[in-house]
């Protein structure tokens, strides 16, 4: 690691360590642990969420889809931002006046059915452990490879620090620490788009012109690839990019960190701000790194791009700056899903089995217990998953958001007919169907087993899972519902 | 949250939805569409222009959304 990325990251670290220890004496009741008490800002809630949704796989993973392909890494960013006005329009404030620590609280709100609320925290756990277990593994990558030190000992660097900011400081380090990181990042972004078009006189013509000459594939990098082969992958990719967020635990949470629904509605406009300005700016990025760098890339492949072109225009005091951001980016989003799981475990799970009153004291110990526990097994999962596609767990993390939490989750806000079995219902039917297609499809069937062609023609289920969970959910609850449950 | 409410969010929403699904279809379909130069000359093609001015229309309604919604509040 040069002496620069060092010096950035450990300032970073000592910054982050500061909140949680500042955090820390605020996190003493139940509320604030959970949602920071609801004191949290609008603004600041904003930034939080855009950095929840801004990890790895955005900065690092779609500048390196630019460098390879060009527009597809638009198309990928165009998918993933049209998620955010879906969360703003049909989640946000809904979720914030039903819920109060957790997306599971929504349900338990409609229907006081134990069975409704272990299904949807263990389908919360089951998304949290894919998206941390690919977050994990691409931070030991990205150490390993800028700064050379083992992939097992960065994980459980990472790791460590990850579970301080949450078992200490709880919502309101996590929240900061999440802030900090998305100002970092956003500047970053700006700083290198500026440098390109500083390095094409502002003419975003010569860039293109340079981009077409450098590629391999020409003009056809202005055009769409191979990211999308056909209308039932490029629906499914739209669904799964649209409606994934809509459904990620750690996302939903932070609604309840606000004041009320008008805040929460405030921050995830704010999110969609700052989300579609990092889709702008990266474009810039990607097609510089295109004109700029070698037709090779860079060292650690497409994922390095980012980092290399911040070398190329900036030095090592760049380099090291995005290099450390990148890393940051990673460790405060593992904060935020050790966080949800842990509340979800302690809120959703124990509280359900646990027959009588749960005392507060109790509920927290369990819920610190359970970040422990969360942290060392996604770690040692880490350790195993580490020759794993991560675009197969993150996807898989999306997919079974998309189908088996989105689905009821918008069926519970919106349908006063939704009955507990028919929530039920659509969840098995969503998870169930994206778990058995991801099986089936091109990432497992093919490149994982090594059959020559998929069951399941799609990389993503969620064409499938999707309309599956809503019918199974709208007929179950037409079928069974009761004369007592019928809406006035 | 009164009907008219919720019928304002389901617009919004097919406003954001409609034509972001309509880009990637037209993305998967007919990508030689998207691939023509958006001005005689220019390097820079009609699906770049087109997806940039997407990502603006998304935040563009979003922030329209929020402040039609905060209006309603102050009222």
């Amino acid at each position: 690691m040069s002496s620069a990325a060092f010096v950035i990251f450990a300032a970073f670290v000592a910054a982050t360590l500061a909140i949680t220890a500042w955090a820390a004496r605020r996190a003493g009741s139940r509320e604030q642990y959970y949602t920071a008490g609801g004191s949290i800002g609008a603004t600041a809630n904003g930034f939080a969420l855009a950095g929840d949704f801004l990890s790895a796989a955005a900065f690092l993973g779609v500048v390196g889809l630019y460098f390879a392909a060009g527009l597809d890494g638009l198309i990928y960013g165009l998918g993933a931002l049209a998620g955010w006005p879906a969360l703003l329009f049909l989640i946000a404030e809904r979720l914030r006046r039903l819920g109060r620590f957790t997306l599971t609280d929504v349900l338990v709100h409609r229907f006081a059915d134990t069975r409704v609320r272990l299904f949807s925290a263990a389908a919360n756990l089951l998304v949290l452990s894919f998206y941390m277990v690919s977050q994990v593994v691409a931070a030991g990558l990205l150490v390993e490879l800028v700064a050379g030190i083992d992939y097992a000992v960065a994980a459980i660097v990472v790791g460590c620090l990850m579970l301080v900011y949450v078992v200490f400081g709880g919502m309101v380090a996590t929240t900061w620490v999440q802030v900090v990181k998305c100002v970092l990042l956003i500047l970053a972004t700006i700083v290198l788009a500026l440098m390109v078009l500083g390095r094409f006189g502002f003419d975003i013509d010569a860039i293109a012109r340079a981009a077409i000459a450098r590629h391999r594939d020409g003009a056809a990098i202005m055009a769409p690839g191979g990211l999308i082969q056909g209308p039932g992958a490029g629906l499914s990719l739209a669904l799964t990019l649209m409606f994934g967020p809509a459904g990620l635990p750690h996302v939903l949470m932070r609604f309840f960190t606000v004041a009320d629904p008008a805040a929460a509605r405030r921050s995830a406009c704010v999110a969609t701000v700052l989300i579609g300005l990092f889709c702008g700016l990266i474009a810039v990025v990607g097609y510089g790194a295109i004109a700029l760098l070698p037709d090779g890339g860079a060292r650690g492949g497409g994922n390095m791009v980012a980092v290399a072109l911040a070398g190329l225009l900036g030095g090592d005091l760049f380099l090291g700056f995005v290099a450390a951001v990148a890393f940051a980016t990673i460790l405060a989003v593992v904060s935020g899903l050790t966080l949800a799981a842990a509340a979800t475990v302690s809120h959703d799970i124990y509280r359900a089995l646990r027959p009588g009153a749960v005392g507060e004291r109790t509920e927290l110990i369990v819920s610190r217990g359970a970040a422990l526990a969360f942290g060392v097994v996604c770690i040692g999962a880490s350790l195993a998953f580490r020759d794993q596609n991560i675009t197969f767990l993150s996807a898989t993390a999306l997919s079974v958001a998309a189908s088996a939490t989105f689905p009821v989750l918008l069926l519970a806000l919106f349908w006063p007919g939704l009955t507990a079995s028919g929530a039920l219902a659509g969840g098995v039917a969503g998870l169930g169907s994206a778990i058995a297609a991801l099986a089936l499809g091109p990432l497992v069937w093919v490149t994982l087993a090594g059959h020559a062609e998929p069951l399941f023609p799609y990389q993503y289920p969620t064409i499938l899972s999707l309309p599956l969970a809503f019918l199974a959910a709208i007929a179950v609850s037409l079928i069974g519902r009761r004369p007592t449950e019928m809406p006035a | 949250m009164s009907g008219s409410d919720g019928a304002r969010a389901g617009l919004f929403m097919l406003a954001a939805l409609v034509p972001t699904l309509g880009y990637i279809l037209v993305a998967a379909t007919a990508p030689a569409a998207l691939a023509r130069s958006w001005q005689g000359g220019s390097p820079i093609s009609l699906g770049l222009l087109l997806g940039l001015a997407l990502c603006g229309w998304l935040v563009a309604i979003a922030l329209a959304y929020t402040l039609i919604a905060n209006r309603r509040d102050r009222a």
